[in-house]
């Protein structure tokens, strides 16, 4: 049920591309019309040509390679009007071309095709090997053969038994008869179909490529295109010389501020680094006699003082005391002085009293003092 | 002629053209476009200094009067060796109005620190008192002379160890003075 159900879609889907497809595809009989049926000149990919706008004829060749009978086909077809020449296959040792002459104009006058196919080329298909058919559309007649050919009917050649003997056909074979457009649509629909890839490349549009070029006055063209080019040049040669030039000018005009400038600028940089400098000396210098405070504390503590020795902010004390802990004590807790240690071991003299050698470090600066006081 | 040869002919015409014409005046071109947006850079920073003149002078006035300041700290020394007599002067001065005994006074190096543009002169002085006086003495070193720094000061008490003691003191510095443009 599903399967039937999606072979009808699909099938659906195929009809409506086919009959889009079927608007792109003119037939171009009496009048014009699509094989959507519907008539009116169009823009057609592929162009059904009329039987009544050409002439047939046939020729057999040796067997060649496809490329050489091309070659030999442009040659003789040289010089002539345009004709579609579609190679047929190969019998034993020769193959038999079909020649299609086309009305001078017809296809000039119509919209460009891609393709342009004869109608009895593309009918062909659609009739027997052995049978014909008679077709008669629009007032015009003509006749059918399964091998391709055709015969325009008229004058002798209007009556079929006359037409199966030319022909070679059985006479007592009644052709097919095709009567109408309608009916033609329908089996030109279905032998479309059936046209071979190398038929439908035999049948380019024959007219030549034409994309106005040859029309074009080149020289004027090239000439007018050397001169913008070359003016665009000489243009912006000169645009660009002269803002150089212009801005040289006023850079060596400004030169001289620019130097005074430079200069002041190279002088700030100095005179801040000096500036640095100085206050980093000044900043560093050590309030160095605040070692006389160590010095009043320690006679106030009845110590004697012996030596004292300075030498880059450390200050070494050396004497007596009868409790140097106690000196050592009140050192450490005066904010100037850090790091108040005994430097070598405390020894008691034969007074009694005990001899110490001590050193602390003096804050090196106000910012060391704040820190200490903190 | 035939048309080929005259397009062939034409084809190669427009190839030396463009090959020995185009392409060089293009390069040139293109060398004048590097130039001119160089110069054009230049330009700007160049006004930009310009406009920035009035501002840098006065940053560099500023600047000289703070360095100036700083430095008035250390005095002005025209002459090195004049120089050196008064500042032994002004020391030993300082000393003896301490009560001590100036034993030696020596200049030990004359050196220079560049990044202040100061130069110094290190002293090293010996002299004989009471620790009292030694003490007094330091105070009044390094009081009365802010371009003085002291480096090191050693004191040996010969007896008592108390303020009235005998010391004998040894202290270095430095001096800090601005050179003056003949010494």
């Amino acid at each position: 049920m599903k399967h039937a159900a999606t072979q009808t879609i699909l099938q659906r889907i195929a009809a409506s591309l086919v009959n889009r497809l079927s608007r792109y595809v003119t037939w171009h009989g009496k009048a014009d019309r699509n094989l959507a049926n519907e008539s009116g000149r169009f823009f057609p990919l592929v162009l059904i040509l009329g039987r009544e706008h050409y002439k047939e004829r046939r020729k057999t060749y040796p067997t060649l390679r496809r490329r050489d009978l091309q070659k030999v086909l442009r040659q003789e077809l040289a010089g002539e009007p345009l004709t579609l020449s579609v190679p047929g296959p190969v019998r034993g040792d020769s193959r038999e071309v079909s020649f299609y002459r086309l009305e001078q104009g017809v296809i000039e006058s119509l919209p460009r095709s891609l393709f342009v196919i004869p109608e009895s080329l593309v009918l062909s298909s659609q009739v027997s090997e052995d049978g014909w058919a008679d077709v008669e559309r629009e007032d015009y007649r003509y006749f059918l053969f399964g091998d391709g050919s055709s015969q325009p009917a008229g004058g002798a050649l209007a009556r079929r038994e006359l037409v199966a003997l030319a022909s070679g056909v059985d006479p007592d074979l009644p052709p097919d008869e095709w009567r109408g457009s309608a009916e033609l649509l329908g089996h030109m629909r279905r032998a479309l179909l059936k046209v071979p890839g190398l038929t439908w490349w035999s049948c380019r549009n024959p007219l030549p490529h034409r994309f106005g070029l040859d029309t074009v006055a080149w020289k004027p063209v090239a000439v007018t295109a050397a001169l913008v080019l070359f003016g665009y040049l000489v243009v912006s040669s000169l645009y660009l010389q002269a803002s150089l030039g212009l801005r040289s000018d006023d850079l060596d005009t400004l030169e001289p501020e620019i130097q005074e400038g430079l200069v002041a600028d190279e002088e700030a940089r100095d005179l801040t680094a000096r500036r640095n400098a100085l206050a980093e000396l000044w900043g560093s210098r050590a309030d160095t006699q605040a070692l006389w405070q160590s010095v009043a504390l320690a006679l106030q503590n009845r110590a004697s003082v012996n030596q004292v020795e300075m030498r880059d902010g450390r200050v070494r004390l050396y004497g007596e005391a009868a409790d140097a802990a106690e000196i050592l004590t009140l050192l450490a807790a005066v904010p100037n002085f850090k790091d108040v240690t005994f430097d070598s071991a405390v020894r008691s003299g034969r007074s009694g009293r005990q001899n110490f050698t001590l050193s602390f470090a003096l804050a090196e600066s106000a910012a060391d003092n704040e820190q200490a006081d903190e | 002629m035939n048309s080929r040869v005259r397009i062939l002919f034409g084809l190669a015409g427009a190839l030396a053209v463009a090959r020995f014409v185009l392409v060089p005046w293009l390069g040139a071109q293109a060398d004048l476009h590097d130039r001119l947006y160089a110069v054009t850079r230049q330009l700007d920073r160049a006004e930009a200094i310009v406009a920035a003149g009035p501002d840098l002078q006065a940053r560099r006035d500023t600047l000289a009067e703070s360095v100036a300041e700083l430095a008035a700290r250390a005095p002005q020394a025209e002459s090195g060796s004049e120089h050196r007599v008064q500042v032994q002067r002004e020391l030993r001065s300082a000393v003896e109005a301490a009560g001590l005994k100036v034993q030696l006074f020596e200049w030990v190096f004359d050196g220079e620190s560049t990044p202040t543009g100061l130069a110094f002169g290190r002293v090293r002085m010996q002299f004989e008192g009471t620790l009292r006086e030694v003490a007094e003495a330091h105070v009044a070193i390094e009081a009365g002379f802010p371009q003085v720094f002291v480096r090191s000061l050693a004191v040996n008490v010969r007896n008592r160890g108390n303020l009235l003691g005998t010391a004998g003191a040894t202290i270095e510095l430095d001096l800090y003075y601005q050179p003056g443009e003949a010494s």
